[in-house]
């Protein structure tokens, strides 16, 4: 099940590079900028790339799947053409390290099934059934803000909803 | 007529161990006294199904701040099982994004995901892709 959803992920994130690359008239800063790489879930910027301030996203979707599909068959005809220049978008979230450490190692975070875990880059801080005594834990090991989580066990035939 | 919204972020969805990538966001969270820099940071879901946002209570008592005060609260799932939970005042923080106060109810009771619901939504502008796995914010409404 992971693995296919693996695949449809990649293949997803494959088309948004695409975009990028060619870049969408009608998209306006749509698509993975310059600057950035798609490395697991989230977008990272790379380091000292040189970021600018954000700029007004324009998503109408219509448009979107029009200007797409121009550009593609425009992009098709003309190889050589260089590609335009791609407007920045901040996509910086916390912890996209822990993030990705938690999507690289389930293997590890299995034991820790159903515990609170606070992680600080990719070390283990803290955990425990009791996330206050995890969050003083972590204080307590010099984390002054710690980042902590629950690790759900998984189980394909248990469907997950809001509470 | 239909609306155009101009979004200045878009994400991607990020991983949970139980179900892969979900509409989740880490935030910063800390109690109105104290710094920012004192906070914690978690995950929450964002989900339109809920009214007002619900955290887990340990978080609280993480801070030293007990989770019961006059302003209880009990929400309910589609299952109709009551949940215990008191309404505190926070700040929510999201990089670039800004500052929030939101009244977020923190259960008593231990859950295992915190919903970031309506009452965030109504304080920025989102927008889904599930089909492309992201979601898009801007920090005005």
């Amino acid at each position: 099940m992971e693995h296919i959803q693996r695949e449809i992920e990649d293949e997803r994130r494959s088309g948004l590079r695409y975009i990028a690359h060619t870049g969408v008239g009608s998209l306006g800063s749509w698509g993975v900028p310059p600057g950035l790489t798609s490395s697991g879930h989230n977008w990272f910027p790379v380091a000292g790339a040189n970021m600018s301030p954000p700029r007004l996203l324009h998503v109408n979707f219509d448009e979107l799947l029009q200007g797409l599909t121009e550009k593609a068959v425009a992009s098709s005809q003309s190889a050589a053409a260089p590609a335009r220049a791609v407007e920045r978008v901040n996509v910086r979230t916390l912890r996209e390290r822990e993030v990705e450490w938690r999507r690289t190692h389930p293997e590890i975070l299995k034991q820790f099934e159903n515990e609170w875990v606070a992680l600080e880059g990719e070390k283990i801080i803290a955990h425990g059934p009791d996330a206050a005594d995890v969050i003083k834990a972590a204080r307590a090991e010099g984390i002054r803000k710690p980042y902590v989580f629950f690790v759900e066990p998984k189980d394909e035939n248990v469907i997950m909803y809001g509470l | 007529m239909v609306t155009t919204v101009e979004y200045t972020h878009q994400f991607a969805y990020a991983h949970t161990e139980k179900e892969g990538v979900c509409p989740v966001i880490t935030v910063s969270m800390c109690p109105p006294e104290l710094l920012p820099d004192d906070g914690i940071e978690v995950d929450a879901f964002l989900d339109s199904g809920t009214s007002t946002s619900l955290f887990n209570g340990s978080f609280l008592r993480g801070f030293d701040i007990d989770v019961i005060n006059d302003r209880s609260k009990t929400f309910t799932s589609t299952a109709g099982v009551p949940l215990a939970a008191y309404l505190h005042r926070v700040k929510i923080m999201l990089p670039s994004l800004g500052t929030f106060d939101l009244d977020i109810g923190f259960s008593i009771d231990p859950i295992r995901r915190n919903l970031l619901g309506r009452d965030f939504f109504n304080l920025v502008q989102i927008g889904f892709r599930e089909n492309q796995l992201q979601y898009f914010l801007k920090a005005t409404p």
